[in-house]
């Protein structure tokens, strides 16, 4: 009997229960949940000691907006701490923000593809990127999270795809292409964007050659903030697309 | 009656030979009087399949054997299609050919005039003559156009070899009818071990001028006949591999009835072709190239029904004998017709777009002749096997009768049927997505608006009126059986417990029964069907129905596609294929650099390029065949003829001596 059918067997299954169980995100770093207010310090103060502290501008005196933070951890030393609930996502930029600091309101209402049930194709665009985001984005596809499993599966074409995954800050070169992209996907259609980059501009907001925010350039439909967000943040972001985030138990590992 | 069917015969002949002096007056005056020679040979053989068999002429030959020329109901058949095909040919070339001087006419008539003969021939001698002057004269149709120089005269040389090739398995197989009986004379030959020689020779020699695998691919029938001018590809791939089928039926039906394994031969042999050639046609980009493709896989197919029905009559299975027979006539009658038809439309679009890239075409073609394009629709759609076509009955009938292998004795037989079946179906599949594209890519699709250019007065008429015999022939399928009955019968002359057209129950009236019982298909309903399928498409869509299409460009890796990029290419049209089957087409990736460093070439994807290039394992084998000729021939020259004059001498003498010695032993 060749040796990896003995490992397979005892090692048992691997893959990832979610979304029907908890995520083992234990080994995670803790940067993989989105900041918020710790609940000991005082809102006002700590928000205007941390505003000059934030590189990327997320932290103003009046709230926090997570698209805009890459996860630093800056902000720790002011009164901030990694705890907010996991798999934030939202529909707009503005959902994203979270006045006075605190965790975002869980957001289970886009699902512009609902019509499409359980089989979603992915079409995956790097508009300048750090490739951070898409090594978190492909590794939905790896046996861990086999995202195949729930009927999500990554094509090479536009013409095949019913969401445009986009990663990275879109840069002038890529404005077209992204364009092109989204003008191929036949409906119904949706944008996802993935990462700090790709829904503010992260650190590289302003840099010449860049156009952020993604939004000017395609339509989106639903914002997973993160530098980078994990995997199992995409694929409640791509559920959620798909309507079926609503029929999920509660995730909270 | 028989006296005027004798006087048309002749008639024909005269008249068809007439057209090579008549050339001198002008190509055009040749080319009608080609043309009312061919209607006379049609009235002659319509003539014999009503009313039955005569000779016409009847002579001594130079050899004390009798020689005569006639007709009967098995060459009628053959003769019948030709003509039909010779008509439409003739036509549409007094337009067509606008090269100087009268060459080409020529040897076009002296072609028609020597596969009439062949048909007319009722003895092996004159048929293996006019074998020859057909090989002859199709070699001089090609290279006439071609100036003496360049690929095409190479192309019309590989031709001429394995049309020499061919002719001398048929002087074996003939010899093998001499050595049987006597004489050059058409008669049965009755015993079994000088039929097998003889039934060998005559597949393999008839085969080569089919074109079938393995004597098909690359080498000769595509490219010789797709080299030629179009008429001649029209006369050469529609009629004379009509020839190889007629030569192949007449020395069958002269044949005792055989031991099983010359049907399965036979069944194998057609099986690869069909399959080869339409897979080698759908990757083509070639205008004429993929018609050329088409004819491998035609004839594949008449070798299959053939195949089936050799088959069962070894096994005893005179039904099913039969029909396989009767598709096997049915086949071969369709695709001479409708790839008469295809190869003129070629004619058409080369006078349109002076190209024969599918790729370069883009749909001038429509604006031409709206004659020539509904012909060259009409023609491709029954090579599709578009129902109530010609190509669609026959296909049917081929299919209905492999469907019936299963009454095959032995697992062997019915094994085999069941990979021919396969095979079969593979290829009707695939000469679907080849005709797609023919049609597609030269009618149908015109992303550029390119502007038309010349008119084409003169070409439309006579493809519109072929399209219409292919219309007829399908349509009027049921009562076409009926009146090709006695051809088939003459073919099967041998013992059968009825004559053949009474084991189908012919005449069937509005339908095709394919055995007792098994299907049935009323092509004449086909159209009646279609009509009311149209009308209620045509209700859905006046009352709103239908969705308005959505266009977007094409995916080009996000870059804006350029005018050419941004359309769909008959190369991108069949890549699936290329990769797909890419283990039977030899797919490999070749990349082409059009000038620059990679990294340059690269960043601009223009000027790099990866191709998919396909390889025919046969060429492999013919180039192999090829260089080892030459490798033997060069080692013998120097072993034989080393330049010593002491070595010549000793040569004489041996040969002396040698004479001698016979001499005395004779003696």
């Amino acid at each position: 009997m060749p040796s990896w059918i003995g490992q397979a067997i005892k090692r048992g299954i691997l893959t990832s229960r979610f979304p029907r169980g908890p995520g083992s995100e234990d080994e995670l770093p803790e940067t993989s949940r989105p900041p918020v207010l710790s609940p000991t310090s005082d809102p006002l103060p700590t928000l205007t000691r941390a505003t000059g502290d934030c590189p990327t501008g997320a932290i103003d005196p009046d709230g926090l907006h997570h698209g805009k933070c890459v996860r630093c951890a800056r902000c720790t030393r002011k009164g901030f701490v990694f705890a907010g609930p996991a798999h934030p996502c939202a529909d707009s930029r503005e959902g994203l923000y979270a006045p006075g600091g605190g965790p975002l309101p869980e957001h289970r209402n886009a699902s512009p593809l609902a019509p499409l049930g359980r089989s979603l194709q992915l079409f995956l665009v790097d508009a300048g990127s750090c490739l951070a985001c898409n090594l978190e984005v492909l590794a939905l596809a790896n046996p861990y999270y086999d995202s195949s499993r729930l009927g999500i599966t990554f094509v090479n074409s536009p013409h095949h795809a019913d969401v445009l995954v986009v990663v990275g800050i879109p840069t002038d070169p890529l404005l077209g292409p992204l364009r092109r992209a989204y003008e191929a996907l036949p409906g119904p259609k949706a944008v996802l964007a993935v990462g700090a980059c790709a829904l503010e501009g992260g650190i590289f907001r302003g840099n010449p050659g860049t156009r952020a925010p993604l939004s000017d350039t395609v339509p989106v439909d639903l914002f997973v903030p993160g530098c980078p967000p994990t995997p199992l943040d995409i694929l409640q972001g791509v559920l959620t697309l798909a309507g079926r985030a609503n029929r999920l138990p509660e995730v909270h590992p | 009656m028989m006296d005027g069917a004798a006087w048309l015969l002749e008639a024909a002949l005269a008249t068809l030979f007439a057209a090579v002096p008549a050339s001198v007056l002008g190509r055009r005056i040749s080319y009608a009087v080609s043309f009312v020679g061919s209607a006379l040979l049609l009235a002659a053989a319509v003539v014999v399949l009503v009313s039955g068999p005569f000779t016409a002429l009847q002579y001594t030959g130079p050899f004390g054997e009798t020689q005569t020329l006639g007709l009967d109901a098995l060459s009628a058949f053959f003769a019948l299609a030709a003509a039909v095909v010779w008509m439409g040919a003739s036509a549409f070339s007094i337009s067509y050919d606008e090269r100087p001087g009268g060459g080409l006419a020529r040897a076009f008539a002296l072609t028609l005039g020597s596969i009439a003969v062949l048909f007319a021939a009722g003895n092996f001698l004159l048929f293996l003559a006019a074998w020859e002057g057909m090989t002859l004269a199709s070699f001089w149709m090609i290279v006439e156009a071609s100036g003496r120089k360049g690929p095409v005269f190479s192309a019309g040389f590989v031709f001429l070899a394995f049309g020499e090739g061919s002719t001398l398995l048929v002087a074996l197989s003939v010899a093998g009818f001499h050595a049987a009986t006597g004489m050059f004379a058409m008669v049965d030959v009755l015993a079994l071990p000088v039929s097998t020689g003889i039934f060998l020779c005559a597949l393999v020699g008839f085969g080569l001028k089919m074109g079938v695998a393995p004597f098909h691919m690359s080498e000769w029938l595509p490219i010789a006949h797709s080299s030629a001018p179009s008429n001649a590809s029209s006369v050469l791939s529609a009629t004379l591999t009509l020839a190889g089928v007629y030569g192949l039926f007449r020395v069958i039906s002269l044949l005792p009835v055989g031991p099983v394994w010359w049907g399965a031969v036979v069944l194998a042999i057609g099986a690869i072709s069909a399959l080869l050639g339409a897979l080698f046609a759908s990757v083509s980009e070639h205008v004429k190239g993929l018609p050329a493709y088409s004819t491998i896989e035609n004839n594949g197919l008449v070798l299959v029904a053939l195949g089936v029905a050799l088959v069962a009559r070894s096994q005893g299975l005179e039904t099913l004998y039969a029909f396989a027979l009767f598709a096997a006539f049915f086949q071969a009658l369709a695709h001479a017709v409708a790839k008469g038809a295809l190869f003129l439309f070629t004619g058409h679009v080369e006078h349109v777009t002076g190209t024969f890239d599918l790729n370069e075409v883009r749909g001038r073609v429509l604006r031409g002749s709206p004659g020539a394009s509904l012909g060259g629709l009409i023609s491709a759609l029954s090579f599709a096997a578009a129902p109530p076509l010609a190509g669609f009955v026959g296909e049917w009938m081929i299919l209905e009768a492999l469907f019936q292998s299963y009454r095959f004795v032995g697992p062997a037989a019915e094994f085999l049927g069941l990979l021919a079946g396969a095979a079969v179906a593979l290829s009707l599949g695939l000469a679907q997505v080849a005709m797609v594209k023919l049609v597609g890519f030269s009618l149908l699709w015109n992303p550029l608006r390119a502007s038309s250019p010349r008119p084409t007065p003169g070409l439309g008429a006579p493809l519109a009126a072929l399209s219409g015999v292919v219309i007829a022939l399908g349509v009027g399928a049921p009562w076409v059986l009926t009146f090709i009955a006695p051809a088939v019968q003459n073919l099967s002359h041998q013992a059968l417990s009825a004559p053949v057209g009474q084991l189908l129950d012919l005449p069937t009236g509005w339908s095709i029964l394919s055995g007792s019982p098994f299907g049935i298909l009323s092509p004449p309903a086909v159209p009646i069907g279609i009509a009311l399928g149209s009308l209620v498409g045509l209700g859905y869509f006046l009352l709103g129905g239908g969705r308005a299409a959505r266009r977007v460009p094409v995916w080009v890796s996000g870059r804006a596609p350029s005018p050419v990029e941004g359309t769909y290419t008959a190369f991108g049209f069949s890549t699936g294929i290329r990769i797909m089957l890419g283990s039977l087409l030899g797919t490999r990736e070749v990349q082409r650099r059009s000038g620059g460093i990679t990294a340059v070439a690269i960043a601009s994807p223009e000027v790099y390029n990866v191709e998919l290039e396909v390889l025919d394992v046969f060429k492999l084998f013919y180039d192999d065949l090829v260089l080892g000729g030459l490798a033997f021939s060069r080692a013998l020259k120097a072993f034989l003829m080393p330049g010593r004059p002491g070595r010549y001498l000793a040569y004489v003498l041996i040969t002396v001596l040698v004479v001698l010695v016979y001499l005395t032993a004779a003696g």
